[in-house]
């Protein structure tokens, strides 16, 4: 059975981001197989939806970016994620060392993460001509290099290069200036909440 | 059913049986007699057999057979005594409920389980059972509640922190001020008309240090209002001389059809009492809490339960971008109003609960507000009903 997801979200009070920015690009990679999975996990959902305080501010950070690099653009890679999609991809790294960097959605009280309340966004930078920012690994890049604690030590290390480096530090940049933050082992994912018992105010995409 | 199948050959089986035994008897007594009296005692033996093995066959058969009739029997009235059960008690839910529509008096006829046992029976019939045993808890958990609130009224006002009031609050951008009023029905101790718990003649609100709104041991208890305080210089400049001055809060009931302050009512109290409660394990403190005194004067006496209506007034700053709002305990009747007073944000409400009239009224550029509505006569906040502001 095809679950619309769209609907779904809807009646839980996210909106469509691009209803809001409409030049905001979205490629939902768990809509297509080129994504840890290598599997499609979104049937039928192409649009990327948020709770309205995310949405407001990513508006705020693509009219930031606007003003300091024209013809940049956000690019969202994950949004709302339902927690049986979340399931699904638990299930998968469970008891492997990417376990670390998936949301249990079985912790009775506490399931699923901040994407499973449409309160956390993944994302990245295009350039004037449509191409992704180089951030020292791609999307989803279950290592060290994608945390976001230590740069500089990555940096001199050798471990991302110097371009890499620099649009890591632009990004958190523009999207802190929003109150939007990343995780610490995530440089794609951002959020405003951050504490555990923020979710609890929000309801879970529970279909 | 075997000794049935099989009767007439054992019948025989038996009287040869019998023959053969009793001619063996009399041939080891050797008494012959002649053809006469051999004759006889063929007869009588058979006769006899026939007459021992008939009382048998029909003693062991005649049980039997009754008992699985009997058995029978049971299982079709049993059967049948359901379905009639069943029906019947479709019909006299029915009855009840049209009997309810029609005259709320007719209500107190019933007692409250038969009356549970009627929605029960209502709403399995209509939800199917799994849907209607959740709902069956969600009233179970309402009927057992000693209190609930009715003709709420909340008005939420968010301002930026650019005033002299809370300027020393520098981690606070924000300070929020609220008036919050409902009647609160209070259910009067079992078995005592007239009385309440003393527990309950408190009126205590409590603003939480922590950012974990749901602190355990003050989750045991219903606060008037509740708060969740975020600003941590605020915190720190609080003290029991201070706090009410601090927070501007004061206290009024609805007193002889107007709004009065306690003081006015109350002579001893007139002030609430101030007071720093601890966390449960390990000594830090919890929050604060502000306890006034129910005046007698102003409950009143409704069926079952004692109301009175009160109204809070408070500010506070805060340093998030965000209200919370989560009703504890049934309340009928709510308008909740919450309004930001800024050019440079916006007002987010999402409920987190479902078919609830939210409307966004934009007074101007620089005043939003929403209107988080539950106003028909019936409608009603389940506990843990409510919404989540964000700008």
């Amino acid at each position: 059975m095809v679950i619309d997801y769209e609907g779904c979200f809807r009646q839980a009070g996210l909106i469509d981001v691009q209803t809001v920015i409409p030049e905001v690009v979205v490629d939902l990679k768990y809509a297509t197989t080129d994504n840890f999975m290598g599997k499609v996990l979104y049937l039928g959902l192409k649009k990327a939806y948020l709770l309205p305080h995310m949405a407001e501010r990513l508006k705020r950070v693509q009219a930031r970016l606007e003003d300091l690099k024209p013809g940049h653009k956000l690019v969202i890679y994950d949004a709302a994620r339902p927690l049986s999609i979340q399931r699904e991809m638990f299930d998968r790294v469970k008891g492997t060392p990417q376990e670390q960097y998936v949301a249990n959605p079985y912790i009775e009280g506490n399931e699923g993460g901040f994407h499973n309340y449409g309160m956390a966004v993944d994302l990245s930078i295009l350039d004037a001509d449509n191409k992704p920012l180089d951030m020292g690994t791609p999307f989803d890049f279950f290592g060290e290099e994608a945390h976001t604690t230590n740069d500089k030590l990555l940096l001199e290390s050798g471990r991302i290069g110097e371009m890499a480096y620099r649009n890591r530090q632009f990004l958190y940049a523009v999207m802190q200036e929003q109150e939007l933050y990343p995780l610490p082992n995530e440089w794609w994912h951002y959020q405003h909440f951050m504490e555990e018992p923020d979710k609890k105010k929000f309801k879970i995409l529970d279909f | 059913m075997l000794l049935e199948r099989y009767r007439y050959s054992l019948f025989i089986i038996a009287i040869a049986l019998l023959a053969g035994v009793i001619g063996f008897i009399f041939n080891v007594w050797e008494t012959h007699e002649g053809f006469l009296y051999d004759l006889l005692t063929t007869i009588i033996s058979t006769a006899i057999a026939f007459f021992v093995f008939t009382l048998t066959y029909e003693s062991v058969t005649r049980k039997t057979s009754t008992q699985s009739m009997v058995d029978e029997m049971r299982g079709l009235f049993e059967e049948q005594r359901r379905l009639v059960r069943n029906e019947f008690r479709d019909e006299v839910d029915d009855s009840i409920v049209k009997s309810l529509g029609a005259e709320l008096d007719i209500i107190q006829k019933y007692s409250s389980n038969e009356v549970f046992d009627v929605v029960n029976n209502c709403s399995a019939r209509l939800l199917g059972h799994g849907l209607a045993e959740n709902m069956q808890n969600v009233l179970a958990s309402i009927l057992n509640n000693p209190s609930y609130r009715a003709s709420m009224r909340y008005n939420i006002d968010i301002y930026p922190n650019d005033t002299e009031r809370f300027e020393a609050c520098t981690d606070a951008k924000f300070y929020i001020s609220q008036t919050l009023e409902y009647k609160k029905y209070l259910r009067k101790v079992d078995g005592d008309d007239n009385k309440l718990d003393d527990n309950n003649l408190k009126l205590s609100c409590f603003f939480a240090f922590n950012k974990n709104p749901f602190l355990q041991k003050e989750q045991e208890e219903i606060f008037f209002l509740r708060e969740e305080l975020s600003s941590h210089s605020f915190i720190k400049s609080l003290n029991k001389e201070n706090a009410i001055r601090l927070f501007d809060y004061w206290v009024q009931f609805f007193y002889e059809g107007d709004w009065v302050d306690l003081a006015d009512i109350d002579s001893v109290e007139k002030q609430p009492s101030v007071e720093f409660v601890r966390q449960t394990c390990g000594g830090k403190y919890a929050g604060i809490k502000f306890v006034s005194n129910i005046p007698k004067q102003v409950l009143i006496e409704d069926g079952e339960y004692i109301y009175f209506r009160a109204r809070i007034k408070c500010s506070y700053p805060t340093s998030r971008r965000e209200f919370y709002f989560k009703v504890p305990e049934l309340t009928l009747q709510a308008n909740v109003s919450i309004e930001l007073n800024s050019t440079n944000d916006s007002l987010h409400l999402v409920s987190f609960t479902d078919n609830y009239h939210i409307q966004l009224d934009k007074k101007s550029d620089s005043r939003e507000s929403y209107n988080f509505c539950c106003n028909s006569k019936d409608s009603i906040l389940l506990p843990n009903n409510g919404f989540t502001a964000v700008w």
